[in-house]
């Protein structure tokens, strides 16, 4: 059984006198423990929305439509909150978001910091909680003195270290890193994402990994789904999405990423800008943004439907285009 | 370091140095403690040839805006000479401020959010320079030259863009706006400032490609100031690695991203990112973290990180000599 299965999730910010801004809109994944799934998306697509959803964490305009979270069998949704604070968030699915760095209290020690996130959870002894909290710091690469330091004397990635060790105090089954490492400088983020693939491996964690970022996706990603307009668009291996893309909104995003390796090529770009997500257009949301779309495509929305195995696309044409090129003049 | 002859450089910086004085507490001038400084640019020399895009490339507070800054004397170097189309910026008065460097060299900011004015329209915003040098003298010719340049940066029609304020544009288009005011004095030299990084991923490509066509059709010259290593290959000729406010590498693009010869550049380019599921991020050979720019190591800057330190690494800074045909570097392995 999946560790994490989400069915038809859908939630809409209510706006007052204006309607729904439809950020996340029907998705729909599964995650087996130890395994890794990328959110790749623009800014504005919804999946740091989706994030909160997964974690319930819902703003008080947000309104779950429909759907479930299921999480090792439970639905996440259906529990109360006191129960779903004390057993399930931070515990059994916890989070590291972007600039957590900054999250942590400015004038309490780090050492501090990490022992009141165990003991809130667990029945254990201070001194107990203390000695995990060395742990957990030796584990993310920090010295367990630093435990007597305060957040100041950190560097920025020091302190998202720092958090990556708090989200798995609780030894956690699934974790949701948003953004995990935009802030950081490039070395930085090298060595946190490192940190996060090699942990994930040592203690068999699910990841759900969100990024703007096509290449960080690439490196950390078992499967990737590709978000546009609040819905999944494509979903499928690393492999298949990357090496062998069906959308032609993925098609037209991974040839306007570029490389530090290979030979240079004339990169290509998206025209248009995404939708209103108060108002998305009627039929593919990625139509008026498309080269291929034909009549069909503003009128009917396409339905995310497995084309190869395992590989699943959100379009009416993506057959036919399998072989077809982005090529945008511009 | 060899030098070209003269007439095909548009920029030459000569050992540029920008400290920025740390404001001393009570205790510090009682106890006469000298003044501190941010080395933010430490004696960087280069050369920028015409039509050519020059790209100064490292990781935050390495120096690469001020650099850039310098360079067009919105701050004043501390010591250095910068030649500007063979005259040295320094030595310009008001007038031949206002007149050749202003007019001649422009630049592109990173956030196109915050370098517009929101309450000018896309006409205002574009044609301001226009009317600060006293370049048009009616509407007329304004709403013209404005509507050449938007149309010029992709904006088309025009029509539906002069009358609109920044916020109603998309990120992409507000860049966009940002490069057509830098293009209306028709400058020979910008200096664009990570002019892509806020930008969606979609977009990026199409800002960098115009960006390249202007080069072409108007013979511009860029300082390309990045982060990102992937988009200084992808655009620059030439790169310029920094490290706490040195170039430690520079050459051609392609070389140095290819055949990186410095520990640091070597470093920087194992962490970046691959958009290949089938490439994996090693061991990042470096150790440490960045020292603060205020208290430098002795010697090599580079040397309490790198992995090749040796005997004269922590005595002897490291000056940057030619190793192969046009590809320097600073480093006491070569």
């Amino acid at each position: 059984m999946p560790i994490l299965q989400v069915e038809d999730l859908t939630m809409y910010y209510e706006i007052p006198f204006k309607g729904y801004v439809k950020a996340v809109d029907g998705i729909s994944f599964s995650l087996e423990k130890g395994e890794s799934l990328g959110i790749v998306g623009e800014s504005g697509c919804g999946k740091s929305s989706l994030a909160i959803t997964l974690m319930r964490l819902l703003p008080k305009n947000g309104r779950i439509i429909k759907g479930s979270v299921l999480l090792d069998g439970i639905d996440i949704y259906k529990l109360p909150e006191e129960k779903l604070r004390r057993e399930i968030r931070w515990k059994r699915i916890s989070m590291v978001f972007q600039g957590a760095m900054n999250a942590l209290h400015p004038i309490i020690k780090v050492g501090d910091q990490i022992v009141e996130a165990i003991m809130l959870h667990e029945n254990v002894s201070k001194e107990e909680a203390w000695k995990r909290a060395g742990d957990l710091l030796e584990l993310v690469g920090i010295d367990r003195s630093r435990l007597d330091s305060y957040p100041f004397e950190f560097s920025g990635g020091m302190r998202q270290r720092a958090m990556i060790a708090m989200a798995l105090a609780l030894n956690p089954d699934v974790l949701l890193a948003d953004e995990p490492t935009t802030a950081l400088d490039v070395i930085v983020q090298a060595q946190i994402l490192k940190l996060i693939k090699d942990l994930q491996r040592k203690f068999g964690i699910s990841l759900v990994l969100i990024s703007h970022d096509v290449s960080v996706i690439a490196e950390m990603s078992d499967k990737v789904a590709v978000m546009y307009a609040g819905k999944f668009q494509e979903l499928g291996s690393a492999v298949d999405v990357f090496l062998n893309p069906l959308h032609p909104y993925t098609k037209g995003l991974l040839s306007g990423v570029p490389s530090v390796k290979g030979k240079p090529r004339r990169l290509k770009s998206i025209p248009g800008a995404p939708p209103n997500l108060l108002s998305p257009p009627k039929g593919c949301r990625f139509a008026p943004r498309c080269p291929f779309a034909k009549e069909r495509c503003f009128e009917e929305e396409p339905e995310l439907v497995e084309l190869d195995e395992g590989h699943y696309v959100r379009c009416h044409f993506a057959d036919e285009l399998r072989e077809v090129p982005w090529d945008v003049s511009e | 370091m060899s030098r070209s002859d003269g007439n095909d450089v548009i920029v030459r910086v000569e050992n540029l140095k920008k400290w920025f004085p740390i404001r001393r507490g009570l205790a510090d001038i009682v106890m006469r403690r000298p003044r501190k400084y941010v080395k933010a640019v430490d004696g960087v020399s280069f050369e920028i040839r015409k039509g050519e895009i020059f790209a100064l490339a490292g990781e935050s507070g390495c120096g690469k805006t001020t650099t850039g800054r310098t360079i067009l004397r919105l701050i004043e170097p501390t010591a250095g000479k910068v030649e500007f189309m063979g005259r040295d910026i320094m030595s310009l008065n008001r007038d031949e401020m206002k007149n050749f460097l202003r007019r001649r060299a422009q630049i592109i900011f990173q956030d196109p959010y915050e370098s517009l004015n929101p309450r000018k329209t896309i006409e205002d915003i574009v044609g301001e320079p226009l009317e600060v040098h006293g370049l048009v003298e009616t509407k007329q010719e304004k709403r013209e030259m404005v509507s050449r340049y938007l149309e010029e940066v992709g904006l088309s029609p025009p029509e539906d863009f002069i009358f609109r304020f920044p916020h109603e544009l998309s990120g992409g288009q507000r860049q966009r706006v940002a490069i057509a005011r830098a293009l209306v004095l028709e400058p020979k030299f910008i200096v664009a400032d990570e002019p892509v990084s806020m930008l969606d991923m979609s977009i990026r490509a199409s800002i960098l490609n115009l960006m390249l066509d202007l080069r072409d059709k108007m013979g511009l010259s860029y300082l390309f100031i990045t982060h990102d290593l992937a988009t200084a290959k992808y655009i620059a000729d030439r790169l310029a690695i920094m490290y706490l406010g040195r170039i430690v590498e520079m050459g051609r693009a392609v070389d140095v991203i290819d055949n990186p010869l410095h520990p640091y550049t070597k470093a920087l380019i194992a962490a970046v990112p691959v958009p290949d599921p089938r490439h994996k991020i090693g061991e990042i050979p470096i150790k440490g973290e960045v020292p603060s720019p205020i208290d430098l190591p002795s010697g090599c800057r580079f040397h309490p990180r790198c992995l090749s330190a040796f005997e004269p690494c922590d005595k002897e800074e490291p000056q940057l000599k030619e190793v192969e045909p046009g590809h320097f570097v600073a480093c006491h392995l070569y």
